[in-house]
């Protein structure tokens, strides 16, 4: 039996643009504020400088090219050096280094108990969908899933993730946590990723930006936090080690 | 008597020396004059043929005049021969127990294959285009 003392929370690239960074943010800052610390690696190799990870939390996070023949051998490096707990961002495309390096590594790398959860981000677009479908058929239960219903609109309709037979084959085959990450109002997101400033520091007040200081934008800041952290304590298990 | 006395070996020593110069001497050769003719023997008695008519035949065709009796003397002498040798030959499965390796590669040669790869539990086509279900838009 092996004793899991790790843990990589990894995002299903695939589809662009759907969220994943997004997400993959608010995950560290809900670490953080349960004071769990993680290592944050941005393996998004179109090095896109905004609205990456590296972006939001420069200098705390390690870029890594996973283009390469040791593929994310990272995690198993940051790992052992680091902390017990690893978010990466994986940038879209990375779905066949991902499953070769599963194929090839998972077995070793579990059995020193390191464990994996792959979060996935559904939008209504069925391409976000589909993505995440044909990484959970590469990685199949190798990992614990995670899907965030990433409500893009005021009125985000999933039907192509919750009602489309493969989505239920894959629902029922690997049981995932289903979480809901709410509409966010434009004037709040998009100065949020054009200056890479986290929620958490609109909801504090510690935005150095003025069109984030305004008093109803920082209580949706906190309302919006509030809401993602508790749907992120639901899920607790599958982002611990 | 005094030379008879110098030829027969005295000792125990002595007796296993001449013993193994006796070992070592050349196998002598066959004196049959049927010798020669061992296969076309073997061959006539394979086809059926009786001691007598093998006689009958190496007379009239090779001038050589043999019994019956010498006939089957040969041959059973030669068969008796055959069988000793055969069994004499070490048995294959006392070869392969006395090679530890090749204990050991038969084992390993059925010992089972361990399947590492798993059945698929979720297999996604991505050529095919998502299937809405009867109750499409359910939130």
């Amino acid at each position: 039996m092996t004793a899991y003392s790790k843990r990589v929370v990894f995002t299903m690239g695939g589809k662009g643009g759907v969220g994943k960074t997004g997400v993959m943010v608010a995950l560290a800052e809900w670490f953080a504020t349960n004071e769990i610390p993680v290592t944050l690696l941005d393996l998004d190799t179109e090095n896109k400088a905004r609205g990456s990870l590296k972006h939001f939390f420069n200098g705390t996070v390690t870029k890594v090219n996973i283009h390469t023949p040791a593929g994310l051998d990272a995690f198993v490096d940051h790992l052992d050096s680091g902390t017990p707990i690893i978010l990466a961002d994986m940038g879209a495309g990375a779905g066949q280094v991902a499953a070769d390096w599963f194929e090839s590594m998972y077995e070793d790398v579990a059995a020193i108990g390191v464990r994996f959860t792959a979060v996935g981000v559904v939008t209504p677009d069925p391409a976000s969908v589909e993505s995440v479908l044909a990484w959970a058929s590469r990685l199949q239960d190798r990992v614990e899933y995670v899907v965030i219903e990433n409500a893009t609109s005021a009125l985000a309709d999933f039907t192509y993730w919750r009602s489309t037979d493969q989505a239920s084959r894959f629902r029922e085959a690997f049981s995932p946590e289903i979480l809901h990450m709410e509409f966010r109002l434009a004037e709040l997101e998009n100065p949020v990723r054009q200056h890479g400033i986290q929620l958490g520091q609109v909801a504090d007040r510690k935005a150095d930006i003025d069109e984030l200081k305004r008093a109803s934008l920082v209580m949706r800041a906190q309302s919006y936090r509030r809401r993602l952290f508790s749907e992120f304590d639901r899920a607790r298990k599958v982002f611990l080690p | 008597m005094g030379y008879a006395m110098t030829l027969l070996p005295s000792t125990n020593s002595d007796c296993q020396l001449a013993l193994a110069e006796l070992g070592d001497l050349p196998p002598k050769p066959p004196r049959s004059k049927l010798e020669p003719h061992r296969e076309l023997i073997r061959e006539l008695r394979r086809k059926g043929r009786t001691y007598r008519e093998v006689a009958h035949l190496f007379e009239e065709r090779l001038g050589l005049y043999v019994a019956p009796s010498t006939l089957h003397s040969f041959v059973k002498v030669r068969a008796k021969h055959r069988k000793r040798t055969q069994f004499e030959l070490p048995p294959i499965q006392l070869a392969s127990a006395e090679s530890p390796v090749l204990d050991r590669v038969s084992a390993f040669k059925a010992k089972p294959v361990v399947r590492t790869a798993k059945p698929a539990r979720f297999v996604f086509r991505e050529n095919e285009p998502l299937t809405l279900t009867g109750n499409g838009g359910e939130q």
